[in-house]
Order: C-alpha cells, then structure tokens, then sequence
C-alpha cells in the first residue's frame, strides 16, 4: 500500500481486509502528522549545486522526503554593477548591463539603449530597429534553448542540453558575425545599432531559419513526448496567474498560467506593431506549461525574424544622430522591454553629467525566486518537485544579485 | 501507448548518430572566424595620432598611453600599455579610435601562464620593462631543452615514492596457503613498533605533566 495517496498521483490499491484498511488509516494519519514522529531538518541546496544555474542557494527544511519551508540565500555574485554604472559613461554601461542577465546580453543593452534615448530624445532610424529586433529576437531564442536544455538536464535529459547547445552554437555563430563576440555581445549602441549586418550573413540567417524546424521537431521528439518528463514536470509547481500578480512575476511564466500579456503585442515597443506573431499560453502553470510555452515561443520568434529580414530596408542609416560624447539632460527615464524571463526595466536618472546618476534595474528573476518560499509552502512538495519547480521558473543569478 | 515516447526519442538519437559531426578538432582544424571577430588587438603605430580616445572610450581603463612632442612639434607616441587582464573585449578602443589604427584581430589563442605577462605595449611592441626580469623566468623556461616525449614542455605531475616491495616470502614452504596470506606477517610486525614506543611516549607525557 502506498503512503502517497493524498498527492493523487499514485494509485493506491483498494482495501480489501480490515487489517489492510486499518494500516491504510493509520498511514494516512500518520501523513497528517498526528502522530508523526519524525524530526525536520535542513538541507543546504546550493551555491554548489548543478540544479540551482549559478550560485542560488535555498535552504530547504525537509521533513523526511518531503519539503516544508524554503529560505532563498542570495548574493553570492554581486558585484555591484548598479553602483558600478554611476562612475562609467552613459556609452560604456552598454557592455556592463550584458553581465546581468547573461543568458541574453543583447536584450539587457536593447532595455538600457532605449531608456537613455528616451531621456535624449534620439529617434532610432527603421533600419537599426530591423537591426535591434533581429538580434534580439535571435537572443530570445538563445536564451530559451539554454532554459530548456538546463530543464531537462534537471531532469537527467542529458541528451536534450547537448542538442540545445548545439542549435545555440549556431546563433553564436551568426552574432559573432555581427558584433565581434559569442556571448557578452556589446552589440548594441545608444541611438541604434552600430553596423548595419554585414554582407553574407542575411543569407546565413536564413539558411539557420531553414535548418530551425527540424531541429525543434527533435526537441519535439526527444522532451516533449517523453513520459518520464510529463510525470515528473505536471501538476508541479504550480504558480497560477493570482500568485503572479501577487509577486510581479510576467513574461513567460505569466503566460504560462494563462494570461496572455505580452509586451511586444500588448504595448508594442521598437517595430513590433508590424509583425505577425501569436502569443501562446499555457494552461495552469506548472513546470510543464512553462517548458511549453517557452518551446512555442521559439518558433515565434523565428517567425518575426524571418519577417523582420524581408521588412528591413536595405539602405539608410542604423544609428541616430548621438554625438560621441554623449550628455544627456537631466531627468528620469524608465524602459521596458520583453526580456528572456520577464518584463526587463531600466530606470535611468541623469543630473545632466557624463555619467549617470543612478541605473536601476529591475530583473524579472528576481520576483520568481522570492515567488519559491510561498510556492513551496503551498505545495506538498518532494525534494525532486522542488527541483523540477526551481528549474522551470527560469532564473539567472547575474541578474539576481547584480 | 505509454512508453511511445522514449522510443521516438531514441529514434532520434539514433538519426544524430549519422549526423555531420559539429565540433571541431582545435588545434588541428581552425575555426573559419569571421572579420568582425574580436580576438586581440592590431595597433599600428604610424596611424596613430595620439589623440587618447581609445583610453577614454574604454569602460575598464585598461589603456595607458603616453605621447611626447618631437622637434616638428608633433605628436609622437612613446608608450601605448593595454592590461589585457582587465580587457571585457567590448570594442568600444576599436570603435573609438579616429584613424583605425587600433583594429581587431582575429587571433584568439592569447591565454598565457602569468598575469604579467598579460600587460603589453603596443609602441615598443614588447612586454611591459617592468616584467622583463619575470618574463627572462619564463623564457628560460620555454627554451630549456626537453625529452622527446613531452614536446609541449608541460611540467610533469610529480608521482609520491612507493614505498619499497615486501620480500617474497619462501613459495616452496608456503605454497598451500591462500594468496592474500603473504600480506599478513607484515602486519603485526608494523602494529607492534608502535605498540612498543606507545609506553615511552606516554611515560614522557606524564613526566612533562609532572614537570609542568
């Protein structure tokens, strides 16, 4: 007879004896704990730990298999780059704001660039926005397969992360063509993008957005269908659309829940009034709505891309009228973008210097790891939902701590 | 049918099997880099105006350059120091810089075994003078002469002595017992040194402690 009954998700026998009945109640009540003998105690998961992506660590009280309170313990990479960008100038915190969330550079400098030209009143010329949509949407994509292939590697997918990484490989490829580097990209500039894409790599793009079905049809194939995944992944962690609203949480996880909100549709910033995408949306929120959504919304992002390279002029300049050394007038500007995890912001204050006063960034991770103490004190967790949970609200630690 | 869905992944790892092979064997087959790659840096030091722009545009200071006026009245270059160490390879010097004469390259293989050797001046085209005595270490290091077998030079894991082989005992004598018996007799025989010292030691403690 199994003791998991109340979880519902094992199937326990009928009784068929009194006896058997009677140490079924018995072990029921002892779940209850009504006359539980056993002891909680703590278990430190992280900073060390391959399921926490960085440097996370929760301290977990468990009460034999199962958890009953989280305590988030940040911090372990702060660096202080918000303290940082007061003494750099407003041009050189472009290359810092790629080491928060570092899954996604080019999305952070995307968030930050349009902030300080709000604040300049520098309009963007249509061909660097072309520009900026591409290679952030090719970062979105980037960012996703590196979730997705950390998930099921959470999940002893071992196979899953090496074909993930090697679609990302590819990307790098091509934003190594443009900005010079793999990751940490400093591709982007305040007032547009530097360069308009070099000759040939249209051409490369396309011939990776060829390639890009298939490859999502073995992912497809290999995480999606897997029974060993659905089992592990469904009814887990369930953070519905009230909690969400309750802690701030947006972007994927918001969808994954059922709200379809998207920044890019619903408040279109940059040139994304002019494409044609779905925004998909998950069900009740649990791990594996999250993983779906985020699977989906690749290829949605494919599809921008592809529209983006046939809308794009071909002549024209990519990047507005900034002098070289920038000032920029005093005042507050706040931006935000569609980032990998959420609702990315920059809030950006200048007293009319060279530098900034203060950069103030909000980090969509940040509210889903504060989301996990009450996540798991709502949900009869095992150690392995835990797992399953914390690698499904996609969090990057860059961003965390700062 | 419930397990359906690990055989289509299986099936899927089987089509990669005969899939066109992705990594590349480094350093025997070089990546094919495009321009744009930035690996380390080309200066030329007869472009270069010495108007200090790249020192500024860098966000982590890591160009130091000094310029002194000849007789013509000009500009001259005496110095351009980049502490690599500290570079984050933004390309904000290369943006910068008025005449392109600060470049990128596209050589990557700069990793080096010292920290000082990461600083380097690009006007004299040699590592920093304050790092000669250091780096005179290293290159008698490089250029000592090595055995065939380690071309590379890597310095070799030292191995921790064995201790020496118990003798054999005698086959003939004790040929019937089972193999892991010869082990045996060595035993006692270490247990019992420190078993003959342990009274002295204890004798001495008390002394001391008496002392004291």
């Amino acid at each position: 007879m199994s003791i998991y009954d109340k979880q519902g998700r094992y199937e326990t026998p009928e009784a068929q004896t009194l006896e058997e009945l009677q140490a079924q109640q018995e072990a029921l009540a002892h779940l209850e704990g009504n006359n539980d003998p056993s002891q909680p105690y703590v278990v430190n998961m992280g900073p060390q730990h391959p399921s926490t992506h960085g440097v996370f660590r929760a301290r977990l009280t468990m009460n034999g298999e199962k958890v009953v309170a989280c305590e988030n313990v940040c911090g372990y990479l702060h660096r202080g780059i918000e303290k940082l960008c007061e003494d750099k100038t407003w041009s050189q915190v472009i290359p810092y704001t790629d080491r928060l969330d570092y899954l996604s550079p080019i999305l952070n400098e995307w968030g930050y660039c349009m902030a300080v030209e709000e604040l300049l009143g520098v309009e963007v010329p249509e061909r660097g926005e072309y520009v900026r949509v591409i290679l952030g949407e090719l970062q979105r994509i980037c960012h996703h397969l590196v979730y997705l292939a950390s998930m099921a590697l959470d999940f002893n997918g071992y196979t899953a992360w090496m074909y993930m990484f090697r679609e990302r490989e590819k990307i790098f490829d091509i934003l190594e063509a443009y900005s010079g580097s793999r990751m940490n990209n400093n591709a982007l500039r305040i007032g547009g993008a530097p360069t308009p894409l070099p000759e040939g790599l249209e051409a490369k793009i396309i011939k990776w957005l060829d390639e890009f079905p298939e490859a999502m049809r073995d992912f497809e194939n290999v995480v999606n269908g897997n029974e060993i995944f659905i089992a592990r992944a469904k009814d887990v962690g369930i953070i519905d659309a009230e909690m969400c609203k309750n802690y701030g949480i947006y972007g994927a996880n918001l969808r994954a829940a059922g709200v379809k909100l998207d920044l890019r549709k619903d408040k279109p910033y940059s040139v994304y009034d002019r494409f044609d995408f779905e925004v998909p949306v998950g069900k009740q929120g649990d791990s594996l709505d999250r993983y779906l959504v985020r699977h989906e919304e690749m290829a949605e992002s494919a599809k921008i891309i592809r529209q983006a390279l046939e809308q794009m002029p071909k002549e024209g300049p990519t990047m507005g009228k900034v002098p070289k050394m920038i000032k920029v007038p005093a005042g507050s500007a706040y931006a935000q973008i569609e980032g990998g995890m959420g609702w990315l912001g920059y809030y950006v204050v200048s007293d009319g210097g060279m530098k900034p006063y203060r950069v103030r960034i909000h980090a969509p991770s940040m509210m889903s790891v504060f989301a996990l103490p009450d996540l798991v004190a709502e949900s009869d967790m095992f150690m392995q939902d835990f797992v399953a949970a914390l690698a499904s609200v996609d969090i990057v630690l860059g961003e965390v701590d700062r | 049918m419930f397990g359906s869905g690990l055989i289509k992944g299986l099936s899927v790892t089987g089509k990669h099997w005969f899939r066109r092979e992705f990594t590349e064997q480094w350093p025997e087959q070089r990546p094919d880099l495009p321009p744009a790659s930035q690996g380390f840096f080309d200066y030329d030091l007869s472009k270069c105006i010495g108007c200090g722009l790249c020192e500024r545009a860098c966000p982590n200071h890591v160009i130091k350059m000094t310029t002194e006026k000849n007789d013509e009245g000009k500009k001259v270059v005496t110095s351009y120091v980049m502490e690599v160490q500290y570079c984050l390879f933004c390309g904000m010097c290369v943006e910068a810089c008025p005449p392109k004469a600060l470049t990128n390259a596209n050589n990557f293989e700069i990793a080096c075994y010292h920290r000082e050797n990461t600083n380097f001046d690009f006007a004299t085209g040699e590592p920093q003078k304050l790092n000669e005595a250091f780096n005179k270490i290293q290159a008698d290091y490089w250029n000592k002469k090595r055995p065939e077998g380690n071309p590379i030079g890597m310095p070799e894991p030292v191995k921790p002595p064995r201790p020496a082989p118990k003798p054999k005992p005698a086959a003939p004598a004790e040929g019937a017992k089972p193999a892991t018996a010869p082990a045996k007799p060595a035993a006692p025989a270490e247990a019992a040194a420190p078993a003959a010292k342990a009274p002295e030691t204890a004798a001495d403690k008390e002394g001391k402690g008496a002392d004291e």
